[in-house]
C-alpha cells in the first residue's frame, strides 16, 4: 500500500471537504445562475447564497430573473428568501422543501443592466397590437330612441293658446261676456244713481220703498251676472287643471326606446378581448399544468433511470408551504405577496392541491388592489383548476381599451373592480366575471355621430353623461377550446332609465313653461273679470245701502213722529179719560148725594 | 498524428517502466472500469481512491481509461441493454428496491441503465482484462523487447540527435 498515497488522499479529501464547504455556497450559486439563465432563456443573478447544512436551510438575496421577451426587465425579483430544506430526504434524492419565505418579490421591474444571455440590443417597443374591429360607426341611433320627439323646436306660445286649451278658450268667452255685460251694467247704474239722488231728496217713504224694489232687482240681477262670472271662473281654473294634466300630448312626448344600445358598445371588439383573455390563460394553463406527454423520453446516451418502491413515499420535489410577504411600505410597482401550499412533481403522492392565494399591485394600475385565490388539482382522475380573481380600483383604461377603438362609445374616468371565478375540471371550464365601472363618463366618438340630427346628438350625449355605473358580465363555458361565452351588461336598462330621466327632465322643463305661461295668463286676466262686474255690484249693492239706510232713517223717522203722535193721544186720551172719570165720579157722588142725603 | 505518436510514447514507457506486470495489469483493469462507466458517479471516486493508494501502475491507468472511454461510446447500446434487463430482472428486484431506499445510493446512479450496465460489463472484462495484459507485458519484456532493441529502425533512432536530446531531457525530468 502507497502509504504516502494515501496520506495524500487523504489530505486531498479534507481539503476537497473543507473547500466544498467554503466554496460549495459559490459553486452552487453559479450553478443556479448558470442552469436558470439556459432554462429561462435569459440572465438569473444571485447577490448572495448561503446554505447551513446544520440549520438545514439555503438563504439566497437578491434574485433577478430577467424577462427572455424583453431583458430590459426582470420577469421576477426578490429582496431575499430562505429555504428550509430536509437533508436526508435530500441525501435520498428528492429535495423537500418545508418552509420558503420569501421577502419582496416583484415582477416586471426594470432592470439596471441588460438581462439577456443573447448580443445586447436595444429594447423595442413593441407595436400596439391593431385595434380589434367594432362594428363601425354607421349607426343609426334614432332606432334606439324611437317615440321622442324632443327635436321639434318647442314653442309654448304654440301651444298655450285658446285654440288648444280649453281654459283658455272659456277665459276669452268669460272675458266677452264681462265685458258686454259691464257696458250695460255701467249704463243702468249711472242711471240708478241719478234716480237715488232724486228718491233721496224726495224723503218720499213710498218712493224710497218702490226705489228700492227696484234696486233690490238690479242688484239680484247684477249678483246673478257676478255669480255667474264667479262660476266661470271656476270652471276655468277647473279646465286649466285638466288642460295641465294632458300637456304630454300637447307636447307630442311619448315613451322612449333606449333597448339595445349595448349591441353597438359591445361589438366583437369586446367579444374578442374576452375570448382572448381565455386563450391567453389556455397558453399558461397548459405550461402550468405541464404537458399531457409525461413520459420520460429515452435518451440512448443517457439510459433509462428505472425507479422503484419507495418506503417512505415522497415525490422527488415538494415545497410545502412558500411564503411571500411584502411590507406594506414597500407596495409599490410591481408587487407578489401571498402563500402557495404543495407545489410537488408529484400531487398524487402528496395528495394535496396546490393552493395558492396572493395579492399584487401593478405599476401600470396604480392605487389598484389585485386578490388571487387559487387550487390546482391534479390528485384525483380528473385535473381541477380553480381561480378567482379580484381587482377593485382599476382605472377604466383597460376596459375602454378592451371595447377598442371600434367601438362607437368611449369611457373615461372612474374605477373599475373586476371580479372572476374561472374552473376547469377534466377539461371542461365553467367560468365568470364581472366588470363594475363606477363614476365613469361615457361619450360617443364624433365618428359615430357624424350625421346624426343634433338634436338627437343632444339627447343621446345628455343621455350619456347621465350614466354612472355599468355592470359587464361574462359566462364561459364548455371545453377548453370551444369555449361558448355569454356577455351580459346593465347598459341597456340604465340607458333606457337614464333617456327616461332625460325625456322626463325635458318634458318637465316644457310642462312647466306651459304651467308657469298659463297660470300667468288665467292671474293675470281672472282677477279683471271678477273685478269688473265686482266694481258694478258693489256699486248697486252701495247704493242699495245707502237707500235702505235712507229709508231705515225715514222710517224711523216716522216711527218716532207717529210714537210721538201716539203718545200725544194717548196723553190726551189719558187725560180726557181721567177727566171723564172724574166727572163721573162727581156725577156718581151728587147722585149717591142725592139719593143717599148724606150731609158730605 | 501527434496523439497516436504520443500514446505509443505511453505504451512504450509502461511496457519498459520499473512496474510489475499485476501492476500494469491491475491500472489498466481500474483504466477500464472508470472509462466504460460515466464519469461522474461516485463508484468513480472509489476507483480513483484505490488507483491512488494501491500500487497500480498510473501509466497504465491513465491510458487504459483515454482508450475505454473513447470505446464506451460503441459500448453504450449494449450497456443501456444489460443494464436495463438486469433492472427489470424480477429476482433482483427486492434488492434493488433495497438499494434504492439507502441513502445516497440514488446518487451512485446504479438505477441507471446505461451506468449500471457499462459497470457489470466491466467487472465481467476485469479479470480476463488482467491476464491479458499481464500476458502481453510478461511476453513483450520476456521475448520481445530484446528483439525490438536490435531492430536498425530502434538503432537509428536511439543513435540520433533528437533521441539523444530527447534522452537528456527525460532524464533531467525524471
Amino acid at each position: 500500500m502507497r502509504w504516502k498515497a494515501l496520506a495524500a488522499v487523504l489530505a486531498l479529501s479534507a481539503a476537497a471537504v473543507i473547500i466544498a464547504i467554503f466554496y460549495m455556497d459559490s459553486f452552487v450559486k453559479g450553478k443556479i445562475e448558470s442552469e436558470g439563465s439556459s432554462a429561462v432563456g435569459a440572465k438569473v443573478t444571485l447577490g448572495s447564497l448561503n446554505i447551513s447544512l446544520s440549520e438545514q436551510s439555503v438563504t439566497i438575496t437578491d434574485l433577478q430573473v430577467a424577462d427572455p421577451d424583453d431583458p430590459w426587465k426582470n420577469l421576477f425579483e426578490m429582496k431575499s428568501a430562505k429555504f428550509d430544506f430536509s437533508l436526508p430526504q435530500f441525501l435520498l434524492g428528492r429535495l423537500i422543501i418545508e418552509n420558503v419565505a420569501m421577502d419582496t418579490p416583484r415582477w416586471g421591474m426594470k432592470r439596471k443592466s441588460y438581462g439577456g444571455i443573447k448580443k445586447e440590443s436595444k429594447p423595442v417597443k413593441k407595436a400596439a397590437p391593431p385595434a380589434p374591429k367594432g362594428k363601425g360607426f354607421d349607426i343609426d341611433w334614432s332606432k334606439y330612441l324611437p317615440k321622442v320627439d324632443l327635436q321639434k323646436e318647442f314653442s309654448v306660445e304654440s301651444i298655450v293658446n285658446p285654440e288648444k286649451m280649453e281654459s283658455l278658450k272659456k277665459l276669452e268667452e268669460a272675458k266677452k261676456f264681462v265685458e258686454g255685460r259691464d257696458e250695460k251694467w255701467k249704463t243702468r247704474i249711472d242711471g240708478i244713481s241719478k234716480e237715488y239722488e232724486a228718491v233721496q231728496k224726495s224723503r218720499d217713504p213710498i218712493k224710497i220703498a218702490n226705489f228700492l224694489k227696484t234696486v233690490d232687482a238690479v242688484r239680484k240681477e247684477l249678483e246673478g251676472d257676478v255669480k255667474r262670472v264667479e262660476e266661470t271662473v271656476k270652471l276655468i281654473r277647473k279646465l286649466r287643471d285638466e288642460d295641465l294634466k294632458d300637456i304630454a300630448s300637447l307636447i307630442g312626448i311619448g315613451g322612449t326606446g333606449g333597448g339595445g344600445i349595448s349591441r353597438e358598445i359591445f361589438s366583437d371588439a369586446f367579444r374578442e378581448t374576452v375570448v382572448k383573455g381565455y386563450r391567453l390563460f389556455t397558453r399558461y394553463r397548459e405550461k402550468l399544468l405541464g404537458s399531457k406527454k409525461g413520459e420520460e423520453k429515452k435518451d440512448r446516451l443517457k439510459g433509462v433511470t428505472v425507479a422503484f418502491p419507495v418506503k417512505d413515499p415522497k415525490p422527488r420535489f415538494h415545497i410545502i408551504k412558500a411564503l411571500l410577504n411584502v411590507d406594506k411600505a414597500a407596495r409599490k410597482g410591481n408587487w407578489l405577496a401571498g402563500t402557495v401550499k404543495d407545489v410537488t412533481s408529484n400531487p398524487k403522492m402528496v395528495g394535496r392541491p396546490v393552493d395558492f392565494r396572493f395579492e399584487a399591485g401593478s405599476e401600470s394600475f396604480p392605487g389598484a388592489q389585485f386578490a388571487v385565490t387559487g387550487v390546482v388539482d391534479l390528485t384525483g382522475a380528473v385535473s381541477r383548476f380553480e381561480l378567482k380573481t379580484s381587482a377593485k380600483k382599476l382605472s377604466t383604461k383597460p376596459a375602454s381599451s378592451a371595447l377598442g377603438s371600434g367601438s362607437p362609445v368611449a369611457l373615461s374616468g372612474g374605477a373599475m373592480n373586476v371580479n372572476s371565478d374561472f374552473k376547469v375540471e377534466g377539461g371542461v371550464v365553467k367560468s365568470v366575471f364581472n366588470i363594475a365601472l363606477n363614476g365613469v363618463t361615457l361619450s360617443i366618438r364624433e365618428k359615430a355621430l357624424a350625421g346624426t340630427d343634433p338634436s338627437v346628438k343632444r339627447i343621446l350625449s345628455g343621455t350619456l353623461s347621465d350614466v354612472k355605473k355599468i355592470t359587464v358580465s361574462g359566462k364561459a363555458e364548455g371545453k377548453i377550446d370551444s369555449l361558448r361565452i355569454t356577455i351580459s351588461s346593465n347598459i341597456d336598462t340604465i340607458f333606457k332609465k337614464a333617456l327616461d330621466r332625460a325625456v322626463s327632465r325635458a318634458r318637465g322643463e316644457m310642462e312647466k313653461r306651459i304651467r308657469d305661461e298659463l297660470n300667468k295668463r288665467i292671474a293675470e286676466q281672472l282677477p279683471g273679470l271678477e273685478g269688473i262686474l265686482g266694481d258694478d255690484a258693489k256699486e248697486i249693492r252701495d247704493i242699495d245701502s245707502a237707500i235702505k239706510t235712507a229709508q231705515k232713517k225715514i222710517e224711523d223717522e216716522v216711527k218716532k213722529r207717529i210714537d210721538a203722535e201716539r203718545k200725544k193721544q194717548e196723553e190726551r186720551l189719558k187725560k180726557e179719560l181721567e177727566k171723564e172719570k172724574k166727572k163721573q165720579e162727581d156725577k156718581l157722588k151728587e147722585e149717591l148725594k142725592k139719593r143717599l142725603k148724606l150731609p158730605f | 498524428m501527434v496523439p497516436i505518436i504520443g500514446t505509443l510514447n505511453k505504451v512504450v514507457k509502461i511496457l519498459h517502466s520499473d512496474a510489475t506486470p499485476a501492476q500494469v495489469a491491475g491500472g489498466a483493469c481500474m483504466g477500464m472500469v472508470m472509462g466504460f462507466t460515466p464519469l461522474f458517479n461516485v463508484h468513480n471516486l472509489i476507483v480513483l481512491f484505490l488507483v491512488l493508494i494501491v500500487r497500480v501502475n498510473w501509466g497504465s491507468f491513465t491510458l487504459s481509461w483515454l482508450l475505454f472511454s473513447i470505446l464506451a461510446y460503441l459500448l453504450d447500446p449494449i450497456s443501456h441493454v444489460a443494464g436495463l434487463k438486469l433492472l427489470k430482472l424480477n429476482a433482483l428486484f427486492d434488492f434493488w428496491t433495497y438499494l434504492y431506499n439507502v441513502p445516497l445510493m440514488t446518487w451512485t446512479g446504479f438505477n441507471n441503465s446505461i451506468t449500471l450496465g457499462s459497470f457489470v460489463i466491466s467487472m465481467f472484462l476485469y479479470f480476463p482484462l488482467f491476464i491479458f495484459v499481464r500476458w502481453l507485458v510478461i511476453g513483450y519484456r520476456g521475448n520481445l523487447k530484446v528483439r525490438i532493441e536490435k531492430l536498425w529502425l530502434v538503432k537509428a533512432v536511439k543513435g540520433s540527435n533528437v533521441y539523444r536530446l530527447y534522452a537528456r531531457v527525460r532524464d533531467f525530468t525524471e
